[in-house]
């Protein structure tokens, strides 16, 4: 990838004519004669050899003009070790997420779509995954391959752990892969549509844990405020619905997201759950440090030399073919 | 304002050329412009004091009486002096310009003229007319001649023969030997020398430089015009350059030949020669064409 790396000095290139003008018009040193103004009725000069010297001078500024602006090439270096964030997301799997109010199918899927997408948003980043209920696990440890990251995300189903909901010890698992991380700006996203019925931790004891780490806890509380529908298997009967209320422990989210510096948001439905991974987005991105490094060549030196010899020709026609005794 | 050199300049070339007119132009002056110098008057009777060599012995013989012959001075002769300070006469290869060598050739016209009690005149040109000095006699106004070529400072470069001739043309009423000293690198100025010959005695010497004829071979050079400052690349080694040359010098000869018809002297003289013999061979066919 070649570039000009202070191309504004191409415009140097407006004085050229400025320099042919002046260069013709200039007296050029010359042995006086007497009769010079009856030879030239009959002698024609030849047109060429006089106007190499002048040629040869702007080809030669011409590349020095070019030398100037500096020429480079260059070669950019990726640094994959991003210093950038260490993003953790926590998701619930609890038997709740599969109320059908945020479309398209039921909450989790919905929180997996929505996750997808910010992954796809910040490769720079480390993402860690933790999925909990009643237990929690690390689904995918702080990681830059985003394949796999993918892949375990795409991986979570309702019922894979034992229902409940332990949010208190899905942050704690969260904030444990967190503990050991450098990055300068740790990210906890915990998406939960309950309240903690299980596990040891307590969600504010593990908030303060976050927060004593400097670990940064965004919480969100899933589903509409009003009644929703929740699927249930009758045998012989299907699927029924089965209305029931929303639980959000809204008040501890919040308090953890305050106590860590983070913010607590409301998703009612799958737009507003995506505005708000968004948000998180944004507000995050500023952090991130990618380590671009890109290596350039310098070509002046090329040009310079061709310019040189151009101007060592000028020289040599001028000085030692026209005009030796001048 | 005045230079040490050019002071230094004016005394050499009057020492220089008053030497030169003593010693080897007395004669030839004399007979080139004068003829037999002194006009037969009359024969008077002898008184003593008058010259014995003066006795015609012939009359004294019939008579029995000494007579003396008596010669009238013959009238006297106006000697104008038309000096070109073009800038093209400020050139010189050798150790002298053309204007130098115009200048003691003006110094040994102008001392022989004074020398036998003629008079003497100047008129610097240019493309214009630059300066007049009228005719005048003695040494002062000869040194007051040198003098203004010498420190002339001209107006204008170029040079117009046509001009000048024309403007003496209108000047002179009395018949006057015209020195015309010039490199003659000019337009047409035939006519007019012609026009002026027919009242006047015109004499051309044409001072040049040897590199003015044969340029040295030095490749390509850039050259500019002493008069005009036009600039032409030329090619010094080209034979088309060198045949330009051939030609001028064939004109030159046509041109000289043209006023040898008319009865009118040109004489060249390099500036880098002695030209002393060239003058007494001038001197010389002229007495003997009378």
């Amino acid at each position: 990838m070649n570039h000009l790396a202070s191309k504004y000095f191409l415009f140097l290139y407006l004085i050229l004519p400025i320099v042919i003008y002046f260069s013709v018009k200039r007296k050029k040193a010359s042995v006086n004669f007497p009769t010079i103004r009856y030879m030239k009725q009959s002698l024609r000069e030849s047109k060429i050899i006089k106007y190499i010297p002048l040629s040869l001078r702007i080809i030669a500024l011409s590349f020095i003009v070019f030398a100037l602006a500096r020429p480079q090439h260059g070669r950019t270096y990726q640094q994959v070790t991003t210093k950038g964030i260490d993003i953790v997301l926590v998701i619930d799997v609890s038997g709740s997420m599969a109320a059908i109010d945020l479309q398209p199918k039921n909450r989790l899927q919905s929180a997996i779509n929505v996750a997808d997408e910010f992954i796809k948003d910040r490769g720079n980043d480390r993402i860690g995954l933790v999925a909990f209920a009643k237990y929690a696990y690390i689904q995918c440890p702080l990681t830059a391959n985003h394949t796999i990251l993918l892949g375990q995300l795409h991986r979570l189903r309702l019922g894979m752990i034992e229902d409940g909901t332990a949010i208190g010890l899905g942050l704690a698992s969260a904030v444990n892969s967190l503990k050991n991380s450098k990055a300068k700006s740790k990210v906890v996203i915990l998406l939960t549509d309950g309240r903690n019925n299980a596990g040891e931790v307590d969600p504010i004891t593990a908030g303060e844990i976050a927060s004593a780490l400097g670990i940064k806890v965004y919480t969100i509380g899933v589903g509409s405020r009003s009644e929703v529908l929740f699927p249930y298997k009758v045998p012989g009967f299907g699927t029924r619905y089965m209305k029931i209320k929303s639980d959000v422990d809204e008040k501890t989210l919040k308090k953890i997201a305050d106590e860590t510096g983070g913010i607590y948001f409301r998703a009612d439905n799958t737009e507003a759950l995506k505005n708000i991974y968004k948000k998180i987005d944004e507000m995050e991105k500023t952090k991130i440090i990618v380590k671009k490094r890109s290596v350039y060549k310098e070509l002046y030196a090329k040009y310079l030399i061709i310019a040189l010899i151009f101007l060592f020709f000028e020289f040599f026609v001028s000085k030692l073919i026209i005009n030796r005794i001048v | 304002m005045i230079d040490e050199n050019l002071v230094k300049k004016l005394h050499y070339i009057e020492i220089k050329s008053r030497k030169l007119v003593n010693e080897m132009f007395a004669g030839e002056y004399l007979s080139a412009f004068r003829g037999q110098g002194m006009e037969f008057d009359q024969v008077r009777e002898y008184y003593p004091g008058d010259d014995v060599r003066s006795i015609d012995w012939n009359v004294s013989a019939r008579f029995n009486k000494l007579y003396v012959k008596e010669f009238q001075e013959e009238r006297e002769l106006n000697l104008f002096l038309l000096v070109d300070i073009s800038n093209s006469q400020n050139f010189g290869t050798e150790e002298k310009t053309k204007l130098d060598l115009a200048t003691e050739l003006s110094a040994i016209f102008a001392f022989s003229a004074i020398k036998h009690n003629d008079k003497v005149g100047l008129l610097l040109f240019t493309d214009k007319i630059e300066k007049l000095i009228p005719l005048g006699k003695g040494r002062r106004h000869v040194m007051s001649i040198l003098n203004t070529i010498i420190t002339y400072k001209p107006h204008s470069k170029g040079t117009s023969l046509k001009n000048a001739l024309e403007y003496i043309g209108r000047l002179l009423t009395k018949r006057a030997i015209i020195v015309v000293i010039s490199d003659f690198i000019d337009g047409d100025y035939a006519k007019e020398v012609k026009q002026l010959n027919r009242k006047h005695d015109v004499i051309l010497l044409h001072v040049y430089d040897k590199k003015e004829y044969v340029p040295p071979r030095v490749g390509f050079i850039t050259t500019e015009d002493l008069e005009t400052g036009e600039q032409l690349l030329v090619n010094t080694n080209d034979k088309r350059f060198k045949d330009y040359f051939i030609t001028m010098m064939d004109n030159l000869s046509a041109v000289k030949d043209e006023f040898k018809r008319s009865g009118i002297d040109m004489v060249s003289i390099d500036t880098s020669v002695n030209y002393i013999p060239i003058l007494i061979g001038f001197f010389k066919e002229r007495i003997r064409r009378r």
